[in-house]
């Protein structure tokens, strides 16, 4: 690649960067620009902060003080370094190598110019210049021998970088499928999301040990030195921080040892990217197996069996059957819907867990569990409720269909709203399992939390519906958030999601009643609560079918904007 | 019987008039050809017809269904099938499964959804791919899907807005037999194409849209006594000029 063809290309990169910001409107671009000017002021101002923390205090420090903040800064750096990782999977290379393999550049040079730009990220502009500080401010407070941090800093971002190139690229290999493409994404989030919620899990269990033997435990600085020290041997032996630490002990071999290491290390990463690009492009990708068996010919075309989408519904029209059963379909296959279910069911649990592992189960008064069981229901609409509120969002071009097919409206919501009825109703049963093992509810509780739950799901449905017809926004494929939403919807999103909120606390109505009864007995009480609880149930269903042929209609005048909001990127 | 009529309709895009004063006259049985250059207002036509996008200003009538009136543009939608520009697709579902589910929304019988799923299926040699859902699909394989969907309800009335854009020789010849015995039995086709051996060849009547307004409607009867559709169509939209612009360095 010669000189102008490097231009050229960086030319590209930047034409593509400020076209995508002016697509997104001009208040975009001056708030790209400000955030821009705030993070270069960011990174200069921490910079300057390493060099004073270098020089005046971590220069004079123990060892262990330079492996515990060298610590630090690597644990950020990696964790912005996987976010980004994260945002950049979902949404597609700016510069893909095949855009440029017909013209006359070098597949080398293209690899490596890709690679380049790849540096030029959020953590590496932000985190670089404090760990360059942190390492120059080490070398004037603290001698010659910390300039070798300067290699060591560049090797270790080297290395990461190298071996999340030769990672990507893998994925993208992966990704060349549209489907698998966005169960890569989904489960990479996914997995992103569960680790940064262990801590979490296994913070409440062993705060829970550690308040059983507080008495008994050694809280003294050394043990806790000792402790980091141990976390330490699951380390690898080139992690930055322990070069830091051998140089002020005095000790500058393995620093430069690790230095090396770092350097060689992301070299195999880079070479090993490279023969992976080079693999794939020649057609001889690991990632990709060739189906050599023939296409079937389509000799009968009568179906194996009759699908989940033939299925129909006791009591409900056969259009509206259709919709919830397609729409079901559709939801059990799309990443972006099991990833929002996934995480909320997911968190829902570890924390839930956390807590029961951190009380005793069996001293919950019995007046507590019907508040439980309402707070499982409340909890099992979390994630439900974020699709009830934006039931034609996950659409995209299928939404078009619905505009052109002679279903009354209104039917169209009662089938979305059946579809979404079908997913809240197993994540209820999961948690409403789960609790009764775990709490004991007793058949009265179990009985309520039905009742609440079908009280929910038609007040969540109701409000959804509005939500949804007055409110759009468009989820990209393979996303789990909107990514450019205007203010408007989000001021009616927060008030619907407010007055969700507000409404389905009603629901905590018939307990609150029952546990006013308490003092006439346990089945008074008992009477009460699920009398209140079936009058609710009542109540919301006269509204929710009330509501639903005017909704319906509003949906028929609204359809042409929603099309407009949820087509308008292109994928 | 009219089966598109259109009065004055126009379509404004803040600035731009994509369609001006447009007045169609359709009739019943006919395969009409809506030909175009490229931004000439055909799809946005289309989607005004079939209720996607509202006109700015104008009257329509499908099937003599006034559109203004919401409740009759829903029930007419009953007797039209539509292939769109971009189609109308759900990612997440197999062909079979979309097409079942669209055979449902019409209210069509089981059996005949199962009946009629199987035959288009394997007209549009779509069986082999019957694990995959249309997101995996290649754009062809896609606007099989929409064709075979468009023609499931069996309507009355179809609008193709580039129907054999992105086929392979095999269908496309297959999908002119169908849309041939289709207007053979009175009904109605309206369709859109760049290719215009292809509107030649089917179309019984040709309508042509330059800059939003319609400046030539006629039947292929009236246009073929002076010349080719091509030449009428290059007359009309290239004014009668062979492209003037050449190219220096191909020219040496």
């Amino acid at each position: 690649m010669n000189r102008d063809q490097f231009l050229a290309l960086l030319w590209l990169r930047w034409r593509l960067t400020v076209n995508a910001m002016r697509r997104h409107g001009e208040l975009s671009l001056i708030i790209s620009m400000i955030f821009l000017c705030f993070g270069a002021l960011l990174a200069v101002a921490g910079a300057m902060c390493g060099v004073l923390v270098g020089a005046l205090w971590l220069a004079t420090a123990a060892p262990v003080a330079h492996l515990i903040t060298w610590d630090i800064v690597a644990g950020l750096f990696l964790l912005f370094w996987i976010l980004g990782l994260v945002s950049q999977l979902q949404r597609a290379e700016i510069l893909d190598l095949r855009q440029l393999l017909h013209y006359p550049v070098s597949l080398r040079s293209a690899f490596l110019l890709n690679y380049a730009s790849s540096l030029c990220v959020p953590s590496v502009i932000f985190c670089l210049p404090c760990m360059l500080g942190l390492a120059l401010g080490l070398s004037l407070g603290g001698g010659f021998r910390f300039l070798l941090l300067f290699p060591l800093v560049l090797g270790f971002l080297f290395s990461v970088s190298a071996w999340t190139y030769c990672l990507q690229g893998w994925l993208a290999v992966l990704m060349e499928n549209p489907r698998r493409r966005r169960n890569v994404i989904m489960t990479v989030t996914l997995v992103m999301i569960l680790l940064f919620q262990l801590p979490n899990l296994l913070g409440s269990v062993s705060s829970r040990r550690a308040s059983s033997a507080l008495s008994m435990r050694d809280t003294s600085s050394g043990a806790s030195v000792t402790t980091v020290l141990q976390v330490h041997a699951a380390i690898p032996v080139c992690w930055l921080p322990y070069g830091a630490r051998m140089l002020a002990a005095g000790n500058v071999w393995p620093a430069a040892g690790g230095a090396l290491g770092l350097w060689l290390l992301g070299g195999w990463g880079l070479c090993h990217a490279y023969r992976g690009t080079l693999r794939h492009y020649r057609g001889e990708g690991a990632g990709r197996t060739v189906d050599k068996t023939p296409m079937p010919v389509a000799t009968s075309c009568a179906p194996a069996g009759v699908s989940l989408v033939e299925w129909e519904i006791p009591l409900v029209p056969d259009d509206a059957a259709a919709m919830a059963m397609a729409s079901l379909r559709s939801m059990l296959r799309a990443p972006e819907v099991r990833m929002t279910l996934g995480t909320n069911v997911a968190g829902m649990l570890i924390l839930g867990m956390a807590n029961l592992l951190h009380h005793n189960t069996a001293a919950i008064p019995v007046l507590a569990k019907p508040f439980i069981a309402c707070g499982m229901v409340a909890v099992s609409f979390f994630g439900v409720g974020t699709l009830m509120t934006n039931q034609f969002g996950y659409d995209r071009d299928g939404f078009r269909m619905l505009v052109l097919l002679p279903t009354p409206r209104w039917r169209i919501l009662l089938g979305r709203n059946l579809s979404l009825a079908a997913v809240a109703g197993v994540i209820f049963l999961i948690f409403l399992s789960l609790g009764g093992l775990l709490i004991h509810l007793g058949p009265v509780e179990v009985l309520l939390a039905l009742l609440s739950f079908v009280s929910m799901f038609l007040i969540y449905g109701t409000l959804g519906n509005l939500s949804s017809v007055l409110a759009p926004f468009r989820i990209p494929a393979g996303a789990v958030q909107a990514r450019k939403v205007k203010g408007l919807t989000t001021l009616l999103l927060m008030f619907f999601s407010l007055v969700s909120l507000a409404v389905g606390g009603l629901i905590f109505v018939p307990p609150l009643m029952g546990w006013l009864c308490a003092s006439a007995g346990r089945l008074v009480s008992a009477l009460v609560t699920l009398a209140c609880a079936a009058a609710l149930t009542g109540g919301t269903l006269a509204v929710y079918w009330t509501s639903l042929k005017p909704l319906g209609r509003l949906l028929q005048a609204r359809e042409r904007q929603i099309l407009d909001v949820v087509t308008r990127e292109k994928e | 019987m009219l089966a598109v009529e259109t009065s004055g309709i126009t379509r404004q895009f803040d600035k731009v008039c994509a369609v001006d004063r447009l007045d169609l006259r359709v009739e019943s049985g006919i395969f009409y050809g809506f030909l175009g250059p490229n931004g000439a207002g055909k799809s946005t036509t289309i989607k005004m017809l079939t209720g996607i996008l509202a006109p700015t200003r104008g009257t329509m009538r499908v099937l003599e269904a006034d559109l203004s009136d919401p409740e009759a543009a829903r029930a007419v939608k009953q007797r039209v099938g539509v292939v769109p520009e971009d189609l109308a697709l759900f990612d997440n579902l197999t062909a079979r499964e979309y097409l079942t589910f669209v055979g449902r929304m019409y209210r069509l019988p089981p059996a005949t959804v199962r009946e009629r799923c199987g035959e288009l299926l394997a007209m549009m040699d779509l069986a082999g791919a019957e694990k995959k859902v249309t997101l995996e699909f290649s754009h062809g394989m896609k606007k099989k899907l929409a064709l075979a969907a468009a023609l499931l309800p069996d309507p009355e009335l179809l609008f193709l807005d580039e129907p054999f854009e992105g086929i392979d020789a095999v269908a496309s010849r297959m999908l002119k037999d169908v849309l041939l015995t289709f207007v053979k039995r009175g009904r109605t086709v309206f369709l859109t194409s760049h290719v215009l051996e292809i509107v030649e060849k089917l179309c019984t009547h040709v309508g042509i849209i330059v800059n939003g307004r319609l400046v030539e409607q006629a039947s292929m009867a009236d246009i073929r006594r002076n010349g080719s559709l091509e030449e009428r169509f290059l007359a009309i939209v290239g004014n009668g000029h062979a492209p003037a612009q050449k190219l220096s360095w191909l020219e040496e």
